[in-house]
């Protein structure tokens, strides 16, 4: 049997209930990853807010390093901010190491 | 079941103190969290990592550790001691059905400590319907196939717990459908492939998480692809109608005359597809053919007499 996958990009919805259901996140702590900007959702209330699907590996991120590192809310969000910084960095060295040909 | 050198693995000796223990952890973590290294083996190295600071922090399971002496050697076949159940410690394996976890921790572990530890209050022994827990793993898939979408088959450790509530792993074979478009780092979701649920409850979902494996001449970044394209000197002065390579096979590439190396073209949509495709961007590259012939010796030595050429005149050279 051939399962299929869906790709969690912009253009896939998440609600709260399956971000904290899937992350085991209380609603207190998304709306304190929301208030400090974290994720962003669409809709106007946290009854109607729904995320993006990239959202989820970002609120992942952050929950596995504020628990194992034992960093706060502000410290995490940043380590979340310039660990995505380093991984476009490191995209961008690598293509720019094919293009002096140092790849070869 | 080989003994574990918790010592060892935090870079302790037997008389560190809780501070020393707290403070190798911390610097450990940093080091190996999967998230933050680079390191190899780093996810593995985490994990070991965990499981000797649950067990040296905890006064308890240290004296009970240190108990077994200090003369096993890391990986040396280990059985308990027959007076292990009996020493007080209150180890006992606990029945309790305990919600299964990807990241349990080793046989050796297990054997000494039970999972009493580490089973997640609020799922053991309730009786109450739970969902399965998400899992999450990483899949390496090629350009090519991330371009045109593929039907992968993956090899999945499932953390599950049996009638008894014992702990173990199994490994899982899923053939997935992975569609076309996906990008480096971009999560794929499983429905239902994760950890069983309790008292009847749903299984959890698989997260894959896509890491995009070297392409011999294309490069990703994000949605947009780039291909370094070698020209002869010619084709770049005189301008040439080429055949370049993409993800979505080949296409006619007309390059201008007076075209120069580093000079960046892109063919709009040709990238990573999604809802808006990104580009292939195509950076000239200028190939000198080597003079190895008495005749392209001489084809050289006609250009630099009749090209008046010096292209380091803005160095004033």
């Amino acid at each position: 049997m051939t399962i299929t996958a869906t790709v969690l990009d912009e253009d896939m919805t998440l609600t709260v209930a399956q971000l904290c259901e899937s992350l085991g996140l209380e609603l207190d702590e998304l709306i304190g990853y929301v208030q400090e900007g974290l994720v962003e959702p669409r809709g106007i209330s946290p009854q109607t807010w729904s995320f993006p699907g990239p959202a989820l590996k970002r609120l992942h991120t952050a929950l596995r390093l504020r628990r194992e590192l034992e960093i706060d809310l502000a410290g995490t969000i940043l380590a979340v901010e310039l660990l995505e910084e380093i991984e476009h960095l490191r995209a961008r060295v690598h293509a720019l190491e094919l293009l002096l040909g140092e790849a070869r | 079941m080989q003994y574990k050198d918790y010592y060892k693995i935090m870079g302790l000796t037997r008389d560190s103190n809780a501070d020393a223990i707290k403070r190798a952890y911390r610097k450990l973590a940093r080091k190996y969290h999967p998230d933050v290294s680079k390191e190899p083996q780093a996810e593995e190295r985490f994990k070991e990592l965990g499981e000797a600071y649950e067990v040296l922090r905890d006064p308890q399971k240290r004296a009970a550790y240190d108990h077994l002496g200090s003369t096993w050697q890391p990986g040396q076949e280990f059985t308990p001691p027959p007076d292990w159940q009996t020493e007080g410690f209150g180890f006992n394996r606990s029945t309790a059905a305990g919600g299964a976890t990807a990241n349990h921790f080793s046989d050796f572990f297990e054997t000494l400590f039970g999972h009493a530890f580490h089973a997640r209050p609020d799922a053991s022994g309730t009786g109450a319907r739970v969902r399965g827990q998400d899992q999450r793993a990483k899949v390496a898939i090629s350009l090519d196939d991330a371009y045109r979408g593929t039907t992968h088959v993956i090899q999945v450790a499932v953390a599950e717990a049996d009638a008894t509530g014992n702990r173990g792993t199994r490994n899982h074979t899923l053939q997935v459908r992975i569609p076309s478009g996906i990008v480096q780092g971009q999560q794929i979701r499983l429905a239902g492939q994760g950890s069983p649920g309790m008292g009847g409850g749903p299984r959890g979902d698989l997260y894959l998480e896509v890491q995009l494996q070297p392409h011999p001449y294309f490069e990703a970044e994000g949605r947009d692809i780039y291909l370094n394209l070698p020209l002869t000197p010619w084709e770049a002065a005189l301008g040439a109608q080429l055949t370049v390579p993409t993800l979505g096979g080949k296409v006619e590439v007309k390059i201008p005359a007076g075209s120069q190396a580093g000079q960046k073209l892109r063919l709009k949509g040709r990238g990573l597809g999604g809802k808006t495709p990104g580009d292939q961007y195509i950076v000239l590259q200028i190939v000198a053919p080597p003079a190895l012939t008495p005749a392209a010796r001489e084809a050289y030595e006609r250009m630099s007499q009749e090209l008046q050429f010096n292209p380091r005149s803005h160095m004033g050279v």
